[in-house]
């Protein structure tokens, strides 16, 4: 709830701030993007991608290229690009999302909302369903973006993966930001105040 | 009862017999706007009945009869044929105002005149009968939705559909029975029209009433003893224009008061908060 | 080898429709051969006839465009109907009004119907969006209002005091289009039909906000996640399509009609988002089953005057047609994962 509401999809009282620089705050998820956020949402199938849009068309969302007429030689080459760059495995790249795999999924999610160097990427559950491959490259993935300069606010239900994303581990049970572990906490640890108990 | 209060309750009974159908539908789920299409048939097989000689009750039950047969083809594609549910009243509309325009054609021939066909006889305050029923059709279906266990299984099958189906019922009988009621209500709304205020059939007789149904239940925010003063107001609009349209010259056109009811719910839909109260899986196919 | 669905659709269209027809003529007492040879003849079989297909196509393909343009953005504008209506009465009004100069007043005509269509639609998008009311809803009761208020509008403000049927004032000859092919009611406004048709299917196709269009219509919750201005872009899609509407009225004044009367429209919007359906929102497959809807409307009366099976088959069949098809594509969807 609380990383969607950053990423603008609820709107919220209180402040942002990313590297010092404030984010907008209210509930408008364009407002999120043109301040330089990315937002890799929980469900990618319905949320993170139109499924019945082609592999180039999805990365080219939400603003294609050309003024008038579609310039489709530009997205070709901009879909080629990220396609390979993000390891992103299909058909072709005027197959439908539809077609490609869990994991190549959110791989073509990440494709889209990392390529542009953004300041905040919220993700939220980014490795639910994945298999280990495809978990781990998505985290590498999220790594890259924070060795690019990003900050990044990843969500997950799986404690076994908490200290596998680096940086700071806070639990947050109910709306609650507990305070931040240290990376040898142990998982009992993790697994009590996930479930409210004192640690 | 005075005149104009009888047109009123005359006028608002079609509209209440259909809203209470497509409401028990609705909480059940699913959304037909060809209710609409419907009311035509059912009007039209009401008249085509007293014209083949039967009396006005027989013809209201043959209207009936011809709703629940609507509600069966409604079900048969938008329910257990999981197709979208608007298109198929879209296209059910075209149905019925071409099969009632191609058998009005064939049965009227060239004369070209109007055919009067009987009423329905009044019971009590001047009323029918039929007419007296559907002000209890409401509080009937109230009480159905909250104390019987149908009742529940409806609500079930539009609030969690999935639940009902984890508990062993069945999503896709629920709405086809829903349906099948509500067809029968709207065709006995359509027959209802056509047996009382101005006795005979006309191409689109109905006059738009099956739309004006279906704000009505967003109006009664999908609760059944809401659906009567809604219906009361569109009413005594239209009886208003009727009168100002035979009495003749007044500053204010009558067309004005045949918007009236188009305008009321519209403003009904403003006013209220839209979707609020609307069953949770309404307009969702079957699981 | 399994037949692709699209064909396999315009079979079972084409079937049903054929079917229905000669049942239907069976039921009036007419043998389906003279039926279906009469409405060949009375949608094409000459000029006059060919004329009248192509007047009604000009309503039916611009109204099935509009239909196309709403349902690939994910808007439910069942308000065709409406806005149509709309389009013709501002025409009307205008064309009467303004001086008979040909092209600056048609050129006004035409715009204020299609402003008059968008305008006739805002009412729904902004309760859509402010209120979550469904659009489904209130553009049918707009067409309801519209109805009514054409009804007043001939009988009132836009009268015509010559002659006692309540009609508006007609609009000057020089303003209205000349017919086309001679012997024939057809005009050059048949031309506006194709050309929309040609101008969505680029739009769709070919343009990055047709490529927004599609996918708000395809994937409405991923919208708002990917950044897309849903909002924005479905009131675009609605004023747009509520426009192309209004435009068909005002060319049913303009080129057909000359002035306005009651009732005005025969479903005019109902048959062109039917064609909007058949060929599933797509813009050339669309305007195609409007262009047989208007052969089959023109055909039609010929039908009842030669063989009396009576005209309102022309709303008859496609309903049936619609249905059948949505059923179809319904278990195909179902059948394939």
């Amino acid at each position: 709830m609380i990383a969607s509401a950053i990423a603008g999809l609820a709107p919220f009282a209180g402040e942002v701030r990313v590297a010092g620089e404030p984010m907008p705050v209210s509930g408008d998820p364009l407002a999120f993007r043109a301040a330089g956020g990315a937002f890799v949402p929980a469900d990618r199938r319905d949320e993170g991608l139109v499924l019945d849009l082609s592999l180039a068309e999805n990365l080219a969302l939400p603003a294609p290229p050309g003024r008038v007429l579609l310039d489709r030689p530009a997205l070709r080459r901009r879909a080629a690009e990220r396609l390979s760059a993000f390891a992103v495995r299909g058909e072709s790249a005027d197959a439908p999302a539809r077609s490609l795999s869990g994991g190549n999924q959110q791989k073509l999610v990440l494709a889209r909302e990392l390529a542009g160097a953004p300041r905040l990427v919220v993700a939220i559950h980014p490795t639910r369903g994945l298999d280990l491959a495809a978990s781990s490259a998505v985290r590498a993935r999220l790594a890259g973006a924070c060795a690019a300069g990003a900050s990044v606010l990843a969500v997950s239900a799986d404690p076994d993966e908490a200290f596998l994303f680096r940086g700071s581990v806070r639990v947050v049970y109910r709306g609650e930001v507990g305070p931040a572990l240290p990376p040898g906490t142990p998982l009992v640890t993790l697994g009590r105040m996930m479930a409210g108990l004192a640690a | 009862m005075s005149g104009f209060l009888t047109v009123t309750v005359l006028l608002a009974a079609p509209l209440l017999l259909a809203a209470a159908g497509e409401l028990l539908l609705e909480r059940a789920g699913s959304i037909q706007i060809g209710v609409e299409g419907t009311m035509l048939l059912g009007a039209f097989t009401a008249f085509a009945a007293s014209q083949r000689g039967a009396s006005p009750h027989g013809a209201l039950l043959a209207a009936a009869s011809t709703g629940l047969l609507a509600g069966g083809a409604f079900a048969l594609f938008a329910v257990a044929g999981r197709a979208d549910a608007v298109l198929v009243g879209t296209a059910w509309n075209l149905v019925g105002a071409g099969a009632t325009g191609f058998g009005y054609s064939l049965l009227a021939g060239a004369t070209g005149s109007v055919l009067e066909i009987a009423t329905l006889p009044p019971v009590l305050f001047g009323l029918p009968a039929a007419v007296l029923v559907s002000f209890v059709a409401p509080v009937a279906l109230e009480l159905f939705l909250t104390r019987t266990r149908p009742g529940l299984a409806v609500a079930a099958a539009g609030e969690n559909p999935l639940a009902l189906e984890a508990l062993g019922g069945s999503v896709v009988f629920v709405r086809t029975a829903a349906s099948l009621v509500a067809g029968a209500f709207a065709g006995a709304g359509g027959a209802v029209l056509v047996l009382t205020v101005s006795p005979t059939f006309v191409e689109g007789v109905t006059a738009g009433r099956g739309f004006l149904a279906l704000a009505l239940v967003v109006f009664a925010r999908w609760k059944p003893l809401r659906l009567v003063p809604g219906a009361l107001l569109i009413g005594g609009a239209t009886a208003l224009a009727y009168r100002l349209q035979a009495g003749g010259a007044t500053r204010i056109p009558y067309s004005v008061f045949l918007a009236l009811p188009g305008l009321l719910a519209l403003a009904a839909l403003a006013a209220g908060r839209g979707r609020g109260g609307a069953p949770k899986a309404l307009g969702t196919p079957a699981p | 080898m399994r037949t692709p669905p699209r064909v396999l659709a315009s079979l079972v269209a084409a079937g049903t429709a054929v079917a229905s027809l000669a049942l239907l003529a069976l039921v009036a007492g007419a043998s389906p051969l003279d039926a279906l040879r009469s409405l060949a003849a009375g949608s094409l079989g000459s000029r006059a006839a060919l004329g009248e297909t192509l007047v009604r196509s000009t309503g039916l393909v611009l109204t099935a465009m509009a239909g196309c343009l709403a349902l690939k953005a994910g808007v439910l504008n069942i308000g065709l109907e409406g806005q149509f209506l709309a389009g013709a009465a501002a025409a009307a009004a205008a064309g009467a009004a303004l001086p008979a100069a040909p092209l600056p007043t048609r050129f006004l005509v035409l715009a204020a119907a299609a402003a008059a269509g968008a305008l006739w639609v805002v009412p729904a998008a902004l309760l859509a969006e402010k209120r979550e009311v469904p659009e489904v809803l209130s553009t049918i009761l707009l067409n309801l209002v519209a109805a009514t208020a054409v009804s007043g509008l001939v009988r009132g403000a836009l009268r015509d005091p010559a002659g006692d049927y309540p009609q508006s004032r007609p609009l000057p000859d020089a303003v209205r289009l000349g017919p086309l092919l001679a012997g024939s009611r057809a005009t050059a406004a048949f031309l506006f039909a194709f050309a929309a048709a040609a101008g969505l299917a680029i739009l769709l196709a070919a343009t990055p906000l047709g490529l927004k269009l599609r996918a708000i219509g395809l994937s409405p919750k991923a919208a708002r996640a990917i950044g897309l201005p849903r909002a924005r872009l479905r009131l675009l899609a609605f004023a747009a399509s509520g426009a192309l509407a209004g435009l068909a009225g005002g060319l049913e004044v303009l080129a057909v009609t000359g002035r306005l009367y009651d009732p005005f429209s025969a479903g005019v919007g109902y048959s062109g988002l039917a064609a909007a359906l058949l060929g599933q929102a797509q813009p050339v497959p669309s305007a195609a089953a409007a262009l047989v809807l208007a052969a089959l409307g023109a055909g039609s009366s010929a039908m009842q005057r030669d063989t009396g099976v009576p005209a309102a088959l022309a709303s008859l069949v496609p309903g049936v047609v619609v249905l059948t098809v949505l059923a179809a594509r319904a278990r195909a969807a179902r059948s394939a994962p």
